[in-house]
């Protein structure tokens, strides 16, 4: 699913490629469309694309990205507010690789996944958790147009995944990085993703 | 016919009871018992592996168990016997939180807000190593263009790849803390034998243990603290003297609390006593030590009444234990750093050397029981392995002053504590030249004696890269913050240097980078890569294969092995001394060609009480400590979240202190410290204490910021013109840390 894959490019480190890709008409129609899933996305678009407009070049909107990113996710003065693994949020001593990342390399692996080796960085990260999403429903998707029963497997996967882990530490992430980013890009992007993960888990409730 | 007991319990279970078998009474599954894998299972680890632990110096051999990609669970490694003993302390178990800590440096940042202090925010940014490299090697470059290479400083220790790249780049400015650490010792052994750091201390086969503020077992350096408590077992005696009640003190047989900086008094007496009464081990000091007469003279001077009028120690002990020490063999006096001989005082060098004339004297170095020098595998260097052509260094000076000491240049270290002011006239003044960058490697502001001070010096050069595994105090100051891996990541293997009665290596098979950290080596690399001097590059993994194939071995043999190589044998004397004479010198050739005192000689310490500051200061550090690096632990941190005043009862009565009353402690560097109270029997009336390790300001470190005070704050720095006048009785230019008084009044709740 589309939303899930953008999200997860959202919140992984930018790059002029992530930028440019909000320059784009067909980013805004895409954003639109999220309509149909009952979240009204186009003033979010507009936001963006006017934050992006106050830069004279893409060079410079990055590095504001950038520093943003490391202020929220990495290392900052006082600390990184908010460091976007499950782990911190789900397990008791709030430490790097705690019970729930175990957790999300096992969904990983029962899809047949891993982390990818040049990522460098913990399993539990929002845009490995982000992009699984995506990638188990988009499987199912496949299937689907193939004809092809849909996969047990994935769907359990997918409902556990979200019931069980991403949904149950995500919902404060993105809320805290909507209250704390000081760039209009974060807040809106953490702004959307709460929408979704509202309405996903409305969906959810109901199959 | 009887039933067969097979058709008797088949008939029993159905028909007659056939309606109740079936009901929930008696159907159903197991009640009261439970299948054995349906109870809690062993636990099924993922991977164990033996690793080296880098949390100290005591490189204590451990066990670290891994299950769902984490590391859960550390022990010792039994197969270290020299070490841990099969033990892991709260230090190195710890560290399994450590390299979990969500704060830790993970990728190369760049600062991209110039202004630095306290309260700045750096505003980080994210950068490729590529990058980080590049803009290091630019700024070196231009540096070195415009101002010679050593308008470079390196602040790191003198390690084969900091060498190396000090050689490739010619500054004379490899600068480190070994003048707060244990200078005095290191200078005391190499003039006194040729050899220095003998740090192989065969406590176990001791049967009298004296200890003047020695106190390795109270910083949980198991190597230390292991034979130590064996000594003990086996009934040896054990005479500490502090003012404070070490830990090494409490389990002392007795302890003496002698006034700080007056232990060289005693000991000169001791060896007095031990002369004139001729006591000393005749054989040992015919055949292996030159200059009996002259210091048999020298001595003479030193009675213990007079010693016991310095040092508060009635000379009725003075004199019992200095003959103790000649009959209760093996004798070994231990010493290795921040004891009374190093280097706490201005006279702790002729301390140092006192306590070696001492050791001699009752054939203690190099013999069971005593100290030994280390034995440690013969190993091709890394200019053996990588042989380059280094640009020569023309430039002798060096800003910490340390050329003007010959004798202590020649050992290539540094001096923490004339930094302050030698960079800030070299940047404020250009002298003796203008410094412009730096590159610091795990080295943090709290380590220096008034951090302040080095703050604004080194606010004031051009750019700073700094490689840390935290967000410290010094990590604060950087341009470029490099990401430094973890001991429990890394891969390779140690060589014992520590307690190394034998020589060996141990294994270290870490668990991976969790992010894009860099060694070290690879970072020396880098950087020169990116300055365009791949020629001084080298290999650092392929060097240390090549070294363990020197010993004969290799990685897969220490997996194999338990994570361990020796050669294990008890040492056997090695009596033969690289001085002058070829033996150990009571009258030192090398210190009287320097012109300095030549026999070790009484010199008072260089601050007495005054009714200003009236306390004598004393700094210690918990046993679950390393410096002050694991303030950020939130466990050991509960152990103790502030340091304290440690103060006697009469005098903490007489300033109307309680416990957990809160104090002020003032010190002539002007700081102003207020510290929570511990009231003790455990320490002189004249004196106050407290611990190392707190007073973290860097707000990056959330759980070490702000608990407790810096003892930093209250030592004076030192100056080059200052240590010169102490050349001819201190060649080892010590930073005296507990060379300060101090004025404690109490503090009213706010």
């Amino acid at each position: 699913m589309v939303i899930y894959r953008f999200l997860s490019r959202v919140f992984a480190y930018p790059d002029l490629e992530l930028i440019s890709l909000f320059d784009k008409a067909e980013l805004a129609e895409f954003l639109a469309n999220w309509r149909k899933l009952g979240i009204d996305a186009e003033a979010d678009a507009d936001r963006v694309t006017t934050w992006l407009t106050q830069y004279p070049d893409y060079g410079t909107a990055l590095l504001e990205l950038c520093k943003e990113y490391t202020r929220l996710f990495i290392t900052a003065y006082p600390k990184a507010v908010a460091p976007p693994y499950s782990s911190i949020y789900l397990d008791k001593d709030r430490l790097i690789w705690g019970e729930s990342t175990t957790d999300a390399a096992l969904f990983y692996k029962l899809a047949g996944l891993s982390l990818n080796e040049d990522f460098h960085d913990v399993p539990d990260h929002i845009a490995a958790e982000l992009e699984f999403v995506a990638y188990v429903i988009t499987e199912q998707l496949r299937n689907n147009e193939l004809g092809l029963p849909l996969p047990g497997r994935f769907i359990s996967i997918e409902k556990r995944f979200l019931n069980e882990h991403l949904f149950k530490w995500v919902p404060l992430f993105f809320s805290k990085v909507a209250a704390c980013s000081t760039l209009t890009f974060y807040q809106v992007m953490a702004n959307l993703a709460l929408r979704l993960i509202e309405r996903d888990l409305e969906y959810l409730a109901e199959t | 016919m009887t039933l067969s007991r097979r058709d008797f319990l088949k008939a029993a279970s159905a028909g007659v009871l056939g309606g109740i078998a079936s009901s929930s009474i008696l159907g159903g599954d197991l009640r009261v018992l439970a299948r054995e894998s349906e109870k809690s299972k062993p636990i099924v680890w993922d991977r164990v592996f033996h690793h080296a632990c880098g949390v100290c110096d005591s490189i204590c051999g451990t066990t670290v168990y891994v299950r769902d990609g984490r590391i859960k669970w550390i022990e010792g490694n039994p197969a270290d016997t020299l070490g841990g003993w099969g033990k892991a302390c709260v230090k190195g178990s710890s560290a399994m939180r450590h390299v979990y800590d969500p704060d830790r440096l993970k990728w190369p940042l760049k600062r991209t807000n110039l202004l630095k202090g306290k309260d700045e925010d750096p505003g980080w940014v994210k950068i490729s190593w590529e990058e980080a490299f590049s803009i290091i090697a630019q700024k070196f470059n231009e540096a070195t263009r415009d101002y010679g290479p050593q308008s470079i400083v390196l602040l790191t220790r003198p390690k084969p790849p900091d060498i190396r790249l000090q050689k490739a780049l010619g500054t004379p400015n490899l600068i480190n803390h070994i003048d707060t650490c244990y200078s005095s010792h290191q200078l005391a052994w190499v003039t006194t034998t040729g050899k220095g750091r003998p740090w192989s201390l065969d406590l176990q086969n001791s049967k009298y243990i004296l200890s003047f503020g020695w106190d390795m077992p109270g910083k949980s350096k198991l190597c230390y603290l292991n034979p130590f408590n064996a000594a003990k077992d086996n009934g040896a005696k054990i005479v500490v003297f502090d003012p404070r009640m070490s830990l090494t003190a409490a389990k002392a047989d007795e302890w003496i609390q002698i006034k700080p900086g007056t232990d060289l008094a005693v000991v000169l007496a001791m060896i007095n006593v031990i002369i004139s009464e001729q006591l000393y081990d005749k054989e040992y000091v015919e055949n292996y030590t030159s200059g009996l007469e002259k210091l048999a003279e020298h001595v003479r001077q030193y009675t213990p009444e007079w010693a016991s009028k310095i040092s508060d120690v009635p000379a009725g002990d003075i004199t019992r234990i200095a003959r103790e020490l000649t009959t209760i063999k093996p004798a070994i006096i231990p010493t290795h750093k921040r004891d009374a001989g190093g280097p706490n005082y201005i006279n702790s060098f002729q301390l140092a050397r006192a306590e070696i004339v001492l050791s001699a004297l009752i054939g203690s170095i190099e013999r069971r029981g005593g100290i030994f020098f280390p034995r440690q595998p013969v190993v091709r260097s890394v200019d053996q392995f990588a042989p380059a052509k280094y640009p020569e260094m023309k430039e002798k000076v060096r800003i910490d002053g340390l050329h003007l000491f010959p004798l202590m240049n020649k050992l290539g270290l540094g001096n923490f504590g004339t930094f302050a002011h030698g960079l800030m006239t070299a940047v404020e003044k250009g002298d003796p030249y203008p410094v412009k960058v730096a590159l610091v490697n795990q080295y943090n502001l709290l380590s220096f004696p008034n951090p302040d001070l080095v703050m604004e010096a080194m606010k004031k050069l051009d750019f700073i890269a700094v490689v840390d595994i935290l967000p410290s105090e010094m990590a604060q100051l950087a341009d470029i913050l490099l990401p430094d891996i973890h001991f429990l990541e890394s891969t390779g293997s140690e060589v014992r240097s520590y307690q190394s009665l034998w020589p060996m290596v141990e294994l270290r098979d870490g668990i991976g980078k969790l992010w894009d950290e860099k060694g070290w080596g690879s970072i020396v690399n880098g950087i020169l890569d990116a300055m365009n001097k791949p020629e001084f590059k080298v290999d650092w993994t392929a060097l240390e294969e090549a070294q363990l194939e020197d010993i004969g071995i290799s990685r897969e043999y220490l997996i194999e092995h338990n994570g361990i190589w020796e050669n294990k044998k008890e040492p056997t004397s090695n009596l033969s001394f690289s001085t002058p004479s070829g033996k150990i010198e009571f009258y030192s050739f090398a210190l009287e060609k320097e012109g300095c005192e030549p026999l070790p000689t009484w010199h008072d310490k260089k601050v007495i009480a005054s009714a200003q500051y009236p306390f004598y200061f004393l700094v210690t550090r918990n046993p679950w400590a390393r410096h002050g690096k694991l303030g950020n632990d939130p466990i050991l941190m509960e152990i103790q979240p502030s340091n304290f005043l440690h103060i006697h009862p009469a005098a903490a009565d007489e300033l109307g202190l309680k416990e957990g009353d809160c104090a002020f402690v003032i010190s002539p560097t002007g700081h102003r410290l207020k510290m929570p109270v511990h009231v003790t029997l455990g320490i002189r009336k004249d004196c106050v204490a407290t611990e190392h390790g707190y007073g973290h300001w860097s707000k990056g470190l959330r759980v070490a910021v702000s608990c407790g005070t810096n003892d930093g704050d209250l030592i004076p720095e030192t100056t080059v013109e200052e240590a010169r006048q102490r050349i001819v009785f201190d060649p080892s230019m010590s930073t005296p840390a507990c060379d300060v008084c101090v004025r404690v009044e109490k503090a009213f709740s706010e």
